[in-house]
């Protein structure tokens, strides 16, 4: 008989760290008590889990993990809600539940063969880790071809996984743009570096920047850091997640570099509760987000009213 | 009748013709024999539609605070109003919902509105196909019958007990002579209940709330309830729970809501008659309202320069009925 | 007329309550009552009567499929050691007795969502499996019913065990599934011409019913039509409130919550309305349907459209419960026609 899709299943928190330096998000590793649900709770890059605290609630939350490395699902967790806040307060060693796995995945098998750009902006990266680290799984890394990513926060301290971006820097077989949001003056965004060592891309003109080989760290918005990188789109799929402003002026400079509606891929986020399409509030027509989605192609969501 | 739904019609076309107004909320006629429904007017030549009778039940005044942005703005809406809308409008005014010029109160004197639960209770379980109104009579046909009634027979609670059918503050006044209905004071049903012991008294509200759904019609159609985040919405912290199956929340989110309007229900009657449910509500906020008058000699909405109750203190206030100890 | 699939049987009205009582012993009973001057479907006690002389029921019986508040998990204990505890799942049978037929299409409406090959939600399903349905005619629809819009008449037999029908001094009771049959078995047969009377019933009353208005091409009409003016003009009288979507026998939106009691808590499914500015608000204050005509449109959207699209139906049943309750008078049968005509 299938399991309960309301029913948490249960698992132990087993570690637990800050990610980003203002404290308020966390990285927590869960573990699942009974191993026969570890083996059920089949996943790709891109779904989402119900993280659940009975008395408290359930928190929506993309799954950071990734397939390829088993033992343990990972989320990456901001402090906003009531969910969320007790989440933050648990020690070690609590008791939980996730229901899941929930929603849609990237569609990693229409892109082999592919070239992919991840471009991520701030905590939203969550799904996109999964993503790179499922394709830089050895197993995996030779059905797609090139791989970048494009990932900025406001400040370093914001980025999440600087751990991982540093080692992936230091690979090879991808290449790794990041930055950090312009400083600002009373007339809005200066020219220069923010932070020593994080180069300025030419602020008004992106696209005329030329990028010193081996800079990899920049000042910039993502969307300006995504024109002056100019990553090609022939045999692309371009994998966009992050807040609403960053795809709202990313997508043009996407579509600009020729990338067409279909190979650019959105993860949505929208009010959830049951996670399994019966709810009924996270619909964008007739679509559920949590169940048709969270992943869209532009091309679909073309087709969907702009109510997000 | 026909007559005060002339003149309405006549006011309302020449405020939007002389652009006096941007919008006229009033009456029109609605797709149901025992109702008619607010309509907005914003061209003269619409002014047509406004109609005039028993059944323009709702308090207009609930819409103000949906055009918060337009009268920002400096816009001026003006309102078809019965004695209790006119004391809703004058409540907005003092709460700096709308600035008194922004609302041209077109005062209509009401002779009461009818409850279509009478009758249709009359009547039951035949079906209402059509109700004739005329002079002081109503004629209500079903399917197979028709049976002609004094319309004081089924005029709704709250307008039995009402105590200003004339609006006190307007801007145009529709001059017509009503006739006053057979009014019954607040206080004799009330005492009436009074009299009841604690254990009954209880028992009645309980058993009238419990049948709540939460659909908040009743707050919805308040024209006091416009916080824009009700208690029972809050989250951050949570106020009350959410369930149907608690009698506790359910009675506090009556209490409460109830409580919330101290000093500023006109006993328009508009949550009982929204209730789905049929929730004797008015009852609760009558004996507010009636406190309100004996211990503080106060009644919601009849002068412009006032402030509401409970924003004033005056060293004369009663403490009477205030902490008392039991 | 003569129909082996069906067992027909005839009651006598004052033998109902003696019905009942023998149905009682196997079933839990749900039927009409009154409450105040209105009429709920409600749990029949021992030696209590069902009301069957009334149009429709203020609300509709989904709530016994479909409860307003009930609980999906139960736990206890300090917070970072909590399980949800193991429930019982055995419960008695019942029998919905005297349920119109658009409440009926409803239910198969609702059956759509909860019980597909995506996911099933369980409370519902074990509440449907438990319980048997017998229809009741509608010799007199009301002025507002406009259920033979969707292809449903006032004798509509689709989705039901069995069919009770008022022919004056008694109920022509007819059983369809195994179980309706069984659970009527004990009623004596019915004579031919009380038969034909009940077909008399059922003609007189489709003609009744004839109040309908033109669905046909109205899911595919708003397809193009989610920025369109009418939308504002039809919500200005909107108040907001919930009687629509509550009284609604096709809304099915919910919400969960978590509740505790001192160490005993539950988690909740409760109904919810897309009418509420906070059903879709984000936590970072982010609202995708900021305005009232926003969520007006979602509404009248998802019922004849968006479900449509899902699951091939279309999410009414012209029971014009939300045409007679609604505070302000807003007319669903206006707005679908005023979509038509747009």
């Amino acid at each position: 008989m299938k399991r309960n899709p309301y029913i948490p299943i249960d698992v132990k928190v087993d570690k637990i760290r800050f990610e980003t330096d203002d404290k308020l998000i966390k990285t927590f590793d869960l573990v699942f008590l009974d191993k026969k649900d570890e083996e059920e709770f089949m996943y790709f890059p891109g779904q989402f889990a119900e993280l659940s605290i009975l008395g408290k609630g359930e928190s929506p939350i993309g799954i950071a993990s990734s397939p390829t490395e088993p033992g343990f699902l990972r989320f990456t967790v901001m402090k906003v809600g009531v969910v969320t806040t007790a989440l933050h307060n648990f020690d070690e060693g609590a008791i939980m539940g996730v229901r899941g796995p929930l929603g849609n995945w990237y569609p990693i098998e229409e892109m082999k063969g592919k070239n992919i750009v991840i471009v991520g902006g701030g905590f939203a990266f969550t799904t996109l880790r999964s993503l790179l680290i499922y394709m830089l799984d050895k197993k995996n890394r030779k059905d797609y071809g090139d791989i970048t990513c494009i990932y900025g926060a406001r400040s370093p301290g914001l980025l999440c996984y600087r751990d991982e971006l540093a080692e992936w820097e230091k690979r090879k077989d991808m290449s790794l743009y990041q930055c950090i949001d312009w400083k600002f003056g009373p007339k809005g965004p200066l020219e220069e570096a923010a932070v020593e060592g994080w180069e300025p891309i030419n602020l008004k003109e992106p696209v005329k920047t030329k990028l010193k080989p081996g800079s990899k760290k920049f000042t910039a918005f993502v969307p300006q850091l995504v024109s002056a990188v100019k990553p090609g789109a022939k045999d692309s799929y371009a994998i966009v997640c992050g807040p609403p402003i960053m795809i709202k002026f990313t997508i043009p400079v996407l579509t600009e570099l020729g990338f067409p509606p279909e190979r650019i891929i959105n993860s949505l986020e929208n009010r959830m509760k049951c996670g399994i399409g019966k709810c009924g509030r996270c619909n964008i027509g007739p679509k559920y987000v949590c169940k048709d989605g969270p992943v869209f192609s532009l091309k679909e969501l073309e087709k969907l009213p702009k109510e997000y | 009748m026909e007559n005060t739904e002339k003149k309405i019609r006549e006011v309302a076309q020449k405020l939007l013709k002389d652009k006096k107004v941007n919008l006229v909320i009033g009456f029109e006629k609605g797709t149901l024999p025992w109702k008619s429904r607010p309509v907005f007017i914003r061209k003269h030549e619409d002014a047509d539609k406004l109609v005039w009778n028993q059944f323009c039940e709702n308090n207009l005044a609930v819409y103000i605070p949906f055009y918060k942005k337009m009268l920002d703005k400096g816009n001026t809406i003006a309102v078809i109003a019965k004695g209790c809308d006119a004391r809703s409008l004058i409540l907005h005014v003092q709460e700096n919902v709308a600035k008194r010029e922004q609302l041209i109160i077109i005062g209509v004197p009401c002779e009461g509105m009818l409850d279509r639960r009478k009758i249709e209770k009359e009547v039951a379980p035949g079906e209402i196909t059509k109700i004739i109104l005329k002079d002081d009579s109503v004629t209500i046909k079903t399917e197979k019958e028709e049976t002609e009634q004094k319309q004081s027979n089924f005029l709704s609670d709250d307008c039995i007990m009402c105590t200003h059918r004339k609006p006190v503050v307007y801007d145009e006044l529709i001059v017509v002579n009503i006739k006053e209905p057979p009014g019954v004071k607040r206080e004799t049903i009330l005492n009436e209940f009074e009299k009841k012991d604690p254990q009954d008294r209880w028992k009645y509200f309980s058993e009238e709330v419990s049948r709540c759904i939460r659909c908040y019609a009743c707050r919805n159609a308040c024209p006091g309830c416009y916080c824009n985040e009700c208690f029972v919405d809050c989250s951050q912290p949570q106020w009350i729970g959410t369930t149907v199956d608690s009698e506790t929340d359910l009675q506090l989110f009556q209490i409460i809501r109830t409580f919330h309007l101290a000093g500023r229900c006109v006993n328009c009657g508009s949550c009982s008659r929204a209730c789905p449910m049929d929730i004797d509500i008015s009852l609760l906020v009558s004996k507010l309202s009636q406190d309100s008058k004996q211990f503080f000699n106060y009644e919601t909405g009849l002068e412009i320069d006032d402030m509401p109750m409970l924003n004033k203190y005056s060293e004369d206030d009663s403490n009477e009925g205030f902490f008392e100890e039991h | 007329m003569k129909d082996s699939s069906k067992s027909i049987k005839y009651i006598e009205k004052e033998k109902l309550g003696a019905f009942i009582a023998e149905l009682q012993k196997e079933y839990v009973v749900i039927a009409p009552k009154k409450v105040k001057e209105f009429v709920l479907f409600e749990i029949i006690r021992e030696n209590e009567k069902p009301v069957l002389d009334f149009r429709n029921s203020r609300q509709s019986p989904k709530e016994f499929f479909f409860p307003q508040t009930e609980n999906i998990v139960e736990y206890e204990g300090i917070i970072d050691k909590r399980v949800p505890l193991t429930r019982d799942t055995e419960m008695q049978k019942r029998i919905i007795f005297g349920i119109r037929p658009c409440d009926i299409r409803s239910i198969l409406i609702l059956d759509k969502l909860f019980i597909n090959e995506d996911y099933v939600d369980s409370y519902y399903k074990r509440l449907r499996d438990n319980t048997l349905l017998f229809a009741y005619g509608c010799n007199e629809p009301r002025t507002t019913c406009f259920c033979s819009s969707f292809g449903i008449g006032p004798f509509e037999e689709k989705g039901t065990d069995g069919f009770l029908t008022d022919l004056g001094d008694g109920y022509l009771v007819e059983g369809f599934s195994e179980e309706a049959k069984k659970a009527i078995a004990n009623l004596p047969d019915a004579a031919k011409e009380t038969i034909e009377k009940k077909e008399k019933c059922k003609k007189l009353s489709n003609e009744r019913a004839a109040s309908s208005v033109p669905i046909d091409t109205i899911p595919e009409k708003l397809r193009t039509m989610f920025e369109h003016p009418l939308w504002e003009d039809i919500t200005e009288r909107c108040l907001g409130c919930g009687v629509c979507t509550y009284l609604c026998p096709t809304c099915h939106c919910f919400d969960i919550q978590d509740e505790m009691i001192d160490e005993k808590g539950r988690r909740v499914k409760n109904w919810d309305s897309c009418m509420f500015p906070i059903f879709t608000l984000h936590g970072s204050g982010h609202q995708p349907r900021e305005l009232r005509y926003q969520r007006m449109r979602q509404r009248i959207m998802h019922k004849f459209n968006y479900y449509d699209d899902n699951f091939g139906i279309i999410a009414c049943s012209g029971c014009g419960r939300c045409v007679t309750e609604c505070p302000v008078n807003i007319d669903v049968r206006e707005i679908l026609n005023k979509i038509k005509k747009s």
